[in-house]
């Protein structure tokens, strides 16, 4: 066990080093000059070489690598070009709402996909079954900025429920504000995950339910109930926590359309906000942290799952 | 892991079959009835794509189909709801919202479309070489691949799109770049399943060059999961263009995409409701059209290439 989790470690130094590279020379061939975003358009050429030079970017990009990823190391992601502020503290304003955000969504996909998944599986071919097809299909294809302003016109605009933008309220100082500032985004997305969820449940439900060791319990007199819903299920699970756990990487850091329909402050706006600014450094390391949040998540939700699965733990 | 879908069996699209009972008929006609067989079992499908060649046809002759200029504007008339004389309502500027949508399907369309043609073939390209060759070469194609599905796709999108500007084609270039490693890692996967088969290796052993076994033995084998995935990546592919026009990163205003006017249309949401509805109706039912062909193409060959669109929100 401790040599898989070792060797999937491991395995993640290259797609990190790759990463990083990519991340650096992406950002170093943007079009336009990053020192213009300091300066502004007016500057002297004195004066931009001056900014060029105390920002480092005189010197070579190779040079200019290696200085950058020795300060990561040391937590430090350089500073703002616009607003000066380190950021680390910019993306650490943000992260908190985001997680909030995130864990919010996952308990909406869970709540309404789980039960929706294990009720079309026992129930194949049957209107539930149909309807849930149908409510996943749909989950599927329509966009979460469609959505999203569906629900900013239905609760905000016509009923007037919601705020129409949104906050970060954390939910231990504020349950009620909390719940009003992040239903909006996590319904969106929630919704979304909800379709997948539920149709992956069912896939995985559908193939456990065929196995001999379901057909020896049915055979056996085990109650339809208890083998859907305790065997099976805790079979099934195992593929639904892929999912899950990839959802859940992805939504830390690429929510970002969500986040912008709501105004809602993660960290994916932050990533936007950089972007339309110009502001490369905390372009640079702002998608970093997200990059290793996501291969993070990616390895925890491995090694549970070796963890779960007997089949991978012995071999 | 196996899809939803795949429990179900749907028609046949193998010409084999209607071939061998009626051999004088040519091949189009053939592959016409077999189409037309297909699509009776296949209803929603069939409709989808109904949609689909009238959105397409639309697209081509917009500037005939459409009733005005879609740049055309009259102040005299903003924010109208549907009215005869403009179906879907109008805009801020008085221009007429169905002309915008309909050249707006020119865009959507045409990055889906290119963003298929290309990133399916350097991404086939790259799988088959990759389970052809293993090996180094292969190991590092895959590597490649595995970094690009390492960061979540919209994220990798807009980074792209930041580094090449704003507009139609850094759009699309980068909806085609994330599109590469699915088709790559589906290609890959065919062509290890089949490699060792016995029509191969007899072909291999008749003397055939890798460039033969690559290409005439194993990739048409490889084809249809391939062209399952081509379909989930047109509709992502649309679904991204939009998400990025929409974040101001994709075509310009006054360009009328769909994106585009949803975010214009999300400001004047206490005004006029239709302006972003309706523009994001069509959004959404053309992907659910390419989503529906997908699934049934899926439930024909067989297949999984749908959860791949697991990746999609965000």
């Amino acid at each position: 066990m401790l040599r898989y989790i070792g060797f999937r470690i491991l395995q993640l130094v290259p797609v990190l080093v790759l990463a990083s590279v990519g991340l650096f020379l992406m950002i170093h061939l943007v079009p336009g000059d990053p020192v213009l975003t300091v300066t502004g358009l007016e500057a002297s050429a004195e004066q931009m070489a001056r900014v060029r030079h105390e920002l480092g970017f005189d010197r070579s990009l190779f040079v200019q690598y290696f200085d950058w990823v020795g300060k990561v190391f040391s937590g430090d992601l350089g500073n703002s070009l616009v607003s000066q502020k380190p950021t680390t503290e910019l993306i650490a304003d943000r992260l908190p709402a985001t997680f909030q955000l995130t864990i919010a969504t996952m308990i909406i996909g869970l709540t309404i996909g789980i039960p929706m998944g294990l009720l079309s599986a026992s129930r194949q071919g049957s209107w539930i079954d149909k309807g849930a097809a149908a409510y996943s299909a749909f989950s599927l294809a329509v966009p979460t900025f469609v959505i999203g302003i569906v629900f900013i016109l239905v609760f905000g605009v016509k009923l007037g429920w919601l705020p129409t933008a949104s906050s970060y309220i954390p939910v231990w100082e504020d349950p009620g504000g909390a719940l009003k500032s992040t239903i909006g985004p996590a319904l969106t997305l929630g919704f979304y995950v909800s379709g997948v969820i539920a149709r992956f449940v069912r896939a995985s439900m559908i193939e456990v339910l065929g196995l001999d060791y379901i057909r020896t319990g049915r055979a056996k007199g085990v109650g339809e109930a208890k083998l859907v819903y305790k065997h099976a299920f805790r079979a099934a699970s195992l593929p639904t926590l892929t999912v899950v756990g990839i959802q859940f990487g992805t939504f830390l850091g690429g929510a970002l359309v969500t986040e912008s329909v709501f105004n809602y402050p993660g960290i994916g706006r932050l990533i936007l906000s950089a972007i339309t600014t110009r502001d490369f450094v905390v372009v640079q390391g702002g998608v970093l942290v997200v990059v290793v949040l996501f291969t993070l998540v990616t390895l925890v939700t491995d090694i549970l799952y070796s963890l779960l699965n007997p089949k991978i733990r012995s071999g | 892991m196996t899809s939803p879908d795949e429990t179900e069996s749907g028609g046949v699209l193998s010409t084999k079959q209607s071939a061998m009972s009626a051999p004088r008929t040519s091949k189009f006609r053939v592959g016409l009835r077999n189409f037309g067989q297909w699509a009776a079992s296949e209803k929603a499908a069939a409709v989808a794509i109904g949609f689909l060649v009238i959105l397409a046809l639309s697209a081509i002759a917009a500037p005939i189909v459409a009733p005005y200029d879609p740049l055309q504007q009259d102040l005299g008339s903003i924010l109208n709801g549907p009215s005869w004389s403009h179906p879907f309502g109008t805009d801020e500027l008085g221009r007429d919202l169905l002309s915008r949508v309909i050249f707006g399907g020119r865009i959507s369309l045409a990055t889906g479309a290119i963003a298929v043609t290309i990133a399916g073939s350097v991404g086939a390209l790259a799988g088959l070489t990759a389970g052809y060759v293993e090996g180094f070469t292969g190991a590092l194609i895959m590597r490649f691949m595995d970094f690009m599905l390492a960061v979540p796709g919209i994220l990798l999108a807009i980074t792209i799109a930041a580094v090449l500007g704003r507009g139609f084609w850094p759009a699309t270039i980068a909806v085609t770049v994330i599109s590469v490693p699915a088709f790559a890692r589906l290609a890959r996967a065919s062509v290890l399943s089949t490699k060792e088969e016995e029509f191969v290796l007899s072909t291999r052993s008749a003397g055939a060059g890798h460039m033969y076994l690559m290409f005439r033995t194993i990739f048409p084998n490889a084809l249809s999961p391939l062209i399952v995935q081509a379909s989930v990546a047109a509709a992502t592919a649309i679904l991204l263009e939009a998400a990025l026009s929409f974040l101001g990163l994709g075509t310009q205003p006054p360009s009328p995409s769909w994106g585009t006017s949803l975010a214009l249309g999300k400001s004047y949401l206490n005004q006029s409701v239709w302006y972003a509805l309706m523009p994001g109706i069509v959004l959404t039912i053309t992907v659910f059209s390419i989503d529906t062909i997908g699934r049934a193409l899926q439930r024909t060959w067989g297949g999984s290439a749908l959860d791949s669109a697991a990746g999609r929100g965000a």
